[in-house]
């Protein structure tokens, strides 16, 4: 501001070498305006303090902003806290239910053995309803394995890497036990077992039947997933795409939502 | 100097050679009583050449303690100065009878190890030879043949623990043998060089070092030499694994300072990323079949333990007792997970049962850590600061056996080798 004010000072010196009242007007004209403008700069002086108040303020309000940020900072951090000892409640409780399942499960095949052991005449009485078609093969003289049991050893051959045993030991289970609560793992863990096995359309079909044999499953999710990585695997990407989409869609807040996501990204499709 | 008695070693060891025709490694033992304990009568060796000293502590001694270490056998007490007889073993109750040669052949010692039954039937005979420096591994070898020649199984003498030491002022990583001899440094990096893992194959480690300043992944060959950085673009790059199934790593990386699990190729292509919860997620660990990959997190509050299918799917917990669960390691069949918990404050190890879902804890006195499997799934290495200092120990798993492996300054992350040989 003061380099202008001394620039003009210069031009109004150098105007007085020879002088008309057309060049007094004009320098009566200019000193008015100086006269406007040194106002002008006493105003912006006089306003300083106004601009001190305002920075103070603006200060103070940074303070309680950032306090409050602070505030929500914690109470983000207290939420976090909460949600993750719900998650792990819930964890608990779901471990509990999983073994609760098992022994329910094991515990009605119990009961069921004890049923058809008692009256020998029991099965002749099934025989005597109509056959409905071929269907009635089941599986094979039940060996008495419990589905507790036969899940048990299909996750060890699982475990193992003997994935045909544990497929075929799956397999059983979903066959004899269609209704019991480990069936949707069972069908879960046939389809993890193809895909460990590389075995992508098969993986692709299990996973199907995961999701509409058992829709309510907790596997459901990871079933479709996986039935998306399947694709991608076999090089079918643009079914890869629409399937991790899907699982978007259907399942938006789950942690597969956010395996979806980042696969997408991968694959250099946006998504929300 | 050891690297080179290593690669003498695989020079002078001759093929296995059959004493004669009908000594195969075939038994005639009824193998279900290999599952109970047999009894073996072993006499002091014949010796030309060579004194008992050249040999006691180098061989017999690793060979004996293998031996009765083994959960196979146990030595049966020989009176001294009795000629060996089926009716001496008899008294004794000896089952079988491990006669040993040796003789000097130039440098190198050859040790001839026969196996018979007490009525003197041959079981198993082999012929070892070596330079003095390899007598050891010959001990561990012997060992090894005889306990494959009743169960088919070679036990865990051969397999090796990698470790972390500060006993030359720096961590490095080290090795050493199951019983705890002949360890020796692998790396020597001059800057915090921590947390070894085995690649499947037993041919090279993946650890963490701050060589370059910061910390990153390095591959090494158990034989030492050349070390390659595995580049991933990450922070962190710590508690690197190998998959036993591919050549992917499993480890944890950090975008803007929040911990999750990545796997990465070998040669650093091919990042995913496996967790994306908020909260810390550390120490993976692949399951024997490579299917899966166990973890830590704090997403519900305190560090647990969960299990993921290897692309990230499938999450579930599986540690629920303790309220402090960390370091994850699985056993050689699928089945059990081995882990540090923290009980009435203070760390323990803890296996439980995948299948079952039952948990025990094991060990004592102190803070215990870090547990890693034997090969064989027999044994379990950990560290421990019970003396006051961090060392490894190694113990059976029903937690008998307790035995320390290192003493030298500190030792810390004790990682098995993967397989038996």
């Amino acid at each position: 501001m003061m380099r202008k004010y001394i620039a003009i000072a210069a031009v109004a010196l150098s105007a007085t070498a020879c002088v008309s009242t057309s060049d007094v007007e004009k320098l009566q004209s200019q000193i008015s305006d100086l006269q406007d403008q040194i106002a002008q700069l006493k105003r912006t002086a006089s306003s300083k303090e106004e601009v001190q108040n305002v920075n103070t303020k603006i200060a103070d309000q940074t303070q309680q902003l950032l306090k409050s940020n602070a505030q929500l900072v914690t109470k983000v951090d207290s939420i976090e806290e909460r949600m993750n000892s719900t998650q792990g409640s819930v964890e608990q409780t779901n471990y509990r239910l999983d073994r609760m399942v098992q022994q329910l499960t094991q515990a009605q095949h119990d009961i069921e053995e004890l049923k058809t052991a008692k009256p020998a005449a029991a099965p002749a009485a099934v025989s005597a309803a109509p056959p409905s078609s071929a269907e009635v093969t089941v599986a094979p003289a039940t060996s008495g394995e419990s589905p507790v049991d036969l899940y048990q050893t299909a996750y060890r051959d699982y475990q193992r890497g003997n994935y045909d045993l544990a497929i075929a030991g799956f397999k059983e289970l979903v066959q004899k036990a269609p209704k019991s609560d480990l069936a949707d793992n069972a069908a879960y863990w046939i389809g993890e077992s193809y895909y460990s096995q590389k075995k992508y359309r098969e993986a692709i079909a299990q996973f199907d039947s995961v999701v509409t044999g058992y829709p309510k499953s907790d596997k459901v999710a990871s079933a479709l997933l996986k039935k998306g990585y399947a694709y991608i695997q076999l090089g079918e990407k643009n079914m890869g795409i629409v399937q991790l989409q899907y699982v978007l869609h259907e399942h938006p807040t789950s942690p597969e939502a956010a395996k979806a996501r980042e696969e997408l990204k991968r694959l250099g499709v946006n998504s929300k | 100097m050891r690297q080179t008695a290593f690669a003498v070693l695989a020079l002078l060891l001759f093929p296995a050679v059959p004493l004669c025709a009908q000594t195969q490694i075939t038994s005639t033992i009824d193998p279900t009583k290999a599952a109970s304990v047999l009894r073996i009568a072993i006499p002091s060796p014949e010796m030309t050449g060579v004194t008992f000293t050249d040999v006691d502590a180098p061989l017999f001694k690793p060979l004996t303690r293998d031996i009765s270490e083994s959960g196979i056998f146990a030595i049966a007490p020989l009176p001294p100065n009795v000629t060996i007889t089926p009716e001496v073993l008899q008294r004794i109750n000896a089952q079988l009878l491990l006669k040993l040669a040796v003789k000097k052949e130039g440098e190198d010692f050859v040790l001839e190890a026969r196996l018979s039954d007490a009525t003197g039937a041959p079981q198993f005979g082999k012929k070892y030879r070596g330079s003095a420096a390899a007598l050891t591994r010959i001990a561990h070898m012997v060992a090894a043949d005889l306990v494959r020649s009743l169960n088919g199984k070679p036990g865990p003498f051969l397999s090796q623990i990698a470790f972390a030491s500060d006993r030359d002022g720096h961590w490095e990583i080290w090795l050493m043998d199951w019983d705890g001899g002949n360890q020796r440094a692998i790396t020597h990096h001059g800057a915090l060089s921590i947390l070894p893992s085995w690649s499947p194959d037993n041919e090279r480690m993946v650890y963490t070092s701050f060589a370059g300043g910061t910390s990153e992944m390095y591959v090494i060959s158990r034989r030492g030499g050349a070390r390659t950085r595995i580049s991933t673009g990450l922070a962190l790059n710590t508690s690197a694994t190998f998959s036993p199934v591919s050549n992917d790593i499993a480890f944890v990386g950090s975008v803007a300072g929040n911990p999750d699990i990545y796997v990465i190729k070998d040669d650093g292509s091919n990042r995913r990323r496996l967790t994306t919860a908020s909260s810390i997620e550390s120490t993976p660990e692949w399951s024997p079949n490579g299917r899966q990959i166990s973890f830590t997190s704090g997403r519900s509050g305190s560090p647990q333990i969960y299990v993921m299918d290897a692309e990230g799917t499938n999450v579930r917990r599986i540690s629920f007792d303790g309220d402090w669960n960390d370091d994850a390691t699985w056993s050689p069949d699928g089945e059990q997970i081995a882990y540090t918990s923290r009980v009435n404050g203070r760390f323990q190890i803890r296996v439980a049962n995948l299948i079952t879902g039952e948990s025990r804890i094991l060990a004592g006195e102190g803070s215990n850590e870090q547990p890693t499997w034997s090969p064989d799934g027999k044994w379990l290495a950990f560290q421990s600061n019970r003396s006051g200092k961090w060392q490894i120990y190694r113990m059976r798993i029903d937690g008998t056996g307790i035995e320390q492996l290192t003493s030298s300054g500190e030792n810390k992350d004790p990682d098995w080798s993967k397989k038996s040989e």
